[in-house]
């Protein structure tokens, strides 16, 4: 009789245990119809801003003055482009704004100068080896 | 050495000699067609009490968003009496809180171009030192002599000019911080998507997606072939419980972009919600690049979502209202 009743007790506790536990899950997929499962802006951001900095440093460095620049310091463009993936979040912004900078046409000058702050950079991070001493 | 050979040897010199000659630039840099001088009209004036130049800078393009504030009324809100001063957070999140977009201006062309069409930029400047800074608040109200010097509402003084290599140098040992707060559904004149994006979802979670509402509408038609634009003003108009043109602008991504998960994910899911039929965005959302699991949590929900749907009693004069989003 007593190990009859603690039984149907113990029963009743987990029943219920399993139903509080059960109740939002169901709930959940109930309410699945609206927000939920749906992704987020800030959920797609910071990848976007990164895919957006390299497009803009990728398209600096295709310009023909960057090209010949990178070639005299015999350094492959496409094995920088491909090293660019190691540069910080930041890092990488800051390039793609000095990029952005840069005097459309005849603006040599600057390409360069831009380039000679990407290849700091890249020295540092071991990337390059164009100034052995840094 | 023998690590520099051949034309390496002068490239070095050569090239650290012009960044020496570019470093010292002694003028902005004007697209062509912007005039030699311009000035922002209307650009309200607090001269700043103490220390207090974040507020009076605030008040200062605030007012010229047309949100009237006083300094005194934002000092509470912005200084901080231990650092006596402000931090540019705390600037940008009260401007944000009084409904206005504060979209950051980075570069020289991109702050004079804002002053060209008449927004004046709040900066930050480093009146000292690199290692030993002086950080100072000001507003850019407007240029002159082509560029070789700028106008600022600075401290005390009203269209106080200053040389342009010198106020570019302090602007660049703050990292060349600077902000518009724009007018109800303005725009700078040049934006990149991703940065207009964040600025829209940094002022909706502050002042709620109402207030982005008009500055959407502005993003939307000045840049319709973007992916993330049209992601994300999907997500602010589902959000704003607009579905019918929020299913337009996740169709618009998927068309942009139907290499990418999330548009077709959304897609599917509003379309689903309304009782529409789901089969195509799925299919879309089975050929683009994703990660399983959210394949199969996108597949799991969708079938649950079907079953409810059938299920509730309302689905029938639900789907007769919304057959115009299903299209």
């Amino acid at each position: 009789m007593n190990t009859r009743a603690v039984i149907v007790r113990a029963l009743v506790v987990v029943m219920l245990a399993v139903q509080t536990l059960m109740l939002p899950a169901a709930h959940a997929a109930m309410i699945g119809t609206d927000l939920n499962g749906m992704i987020g802006t800030t959920d797609l951001l910071a990848q976007e801003q990164r895919a957006d900095n390299q497009a803009r440093l990728k398209a600096a460095l295709e310009r023909s003055e960057a090209t010949s620049a990178l070639e005299r310091f015999g350094v492959d463009p496409a094995q920088i482009d491909e090293r660019l993936d190691r540069l910080s979040d930041a890092e990488l912004a800051s390039l793609a704004d000095q990029a952005d900078e840069l005097p459309a046409g005849e603006g040599a000058l600057g390409v360069l100068v831009f380039i000679l702050v990407l290849l700091i950079v890249l020295d540092l991070l071991g990337v390059t080896n164009v100034f052995p001493r840094i | 050495m023998p690590y520099l050979r051949g034309h390496r040897r002068w490239a070095l010199p050569a090239l650290l000699l012009l960044v020496a000659l570019a470093g010292c630039q002694s003028r902005a840099p004007l697209s062509a067609g912007m005039p030699g001088e311009a000035q922002v009209p209307a650009v309200p004036f607090f001269p700043q009490d103490d220390y207090q130049c974040g507020p009076a800078a605030l008040a200062t393009v605030l007012g010229s968003a047309g949100v009237a504030a006083a300094p005194q009324a934002l000092v509470a809100e912005v200084w901080l009496p231990q650092r006596q001063g402000s931090l540019a957070m705390e600037l940008v999140a009260a401007a944000r809180a009084r409904e206005r977009l504060v979209y950051p201006v980075t570069t020289p062309s991109a702050l004079m171009a804002n002053l060209d069409v008449g927004y004046p930029v709040l900066v930050l400047q480093n009146l000292a030192l690199s290692f030993y800074p002086r950080w100072h608040f000001a507003v850019v109200t407007g240029y002159r002599r082509d560029g070789a010097s700028v106008i600022l509402n600075t401290d005390t003084r009203e269209a106080e000019p200053m040389r342009w290599n010198r106020f570019v140098r302090t602007w660049q040992r703050a990292d060349q911080q600077g902000w518009v707060v724009l007018p109800v559904g303005e725009l700078p004149p040049q934006t990149r998507p991703v940065l207009l994006v964040q600025a829209l979802e940094e002022l909706a979670g502050t002042a709620g997606a109402a207030a982005a509402a008009p500055y959407w509408h502005a993003t939307a038609q000045r840049h319709p072939d973007d992916y993330l634009v049209q992601f994300a003003l999907g997500n602010h108009l589902w959000a704003r419980q607009q579905s019918a043109a929020a299913i337009e602008a996740w169709r618009t991504a998927t068309v942009l972009r139907p290499q990418a998960f999330a548009a077709w994910n959304n897609l599917a899911l509003a379309l689903a919600a309304l009782g529409c039929d789901t089969a195509d965005a799925l299919r879309g959302a089975r050929h683009s690049e994703h990660a399983p699991q959210a394949l199969a949590a996108l597949e799991r929900r969708l079938a649950a979502t079907a079953t409810t749907v059938a299920a509730s009693t309302a689905a029938a004069s639900a789907t007769a209202t919304n057959i115009a989003a299903c299209r």
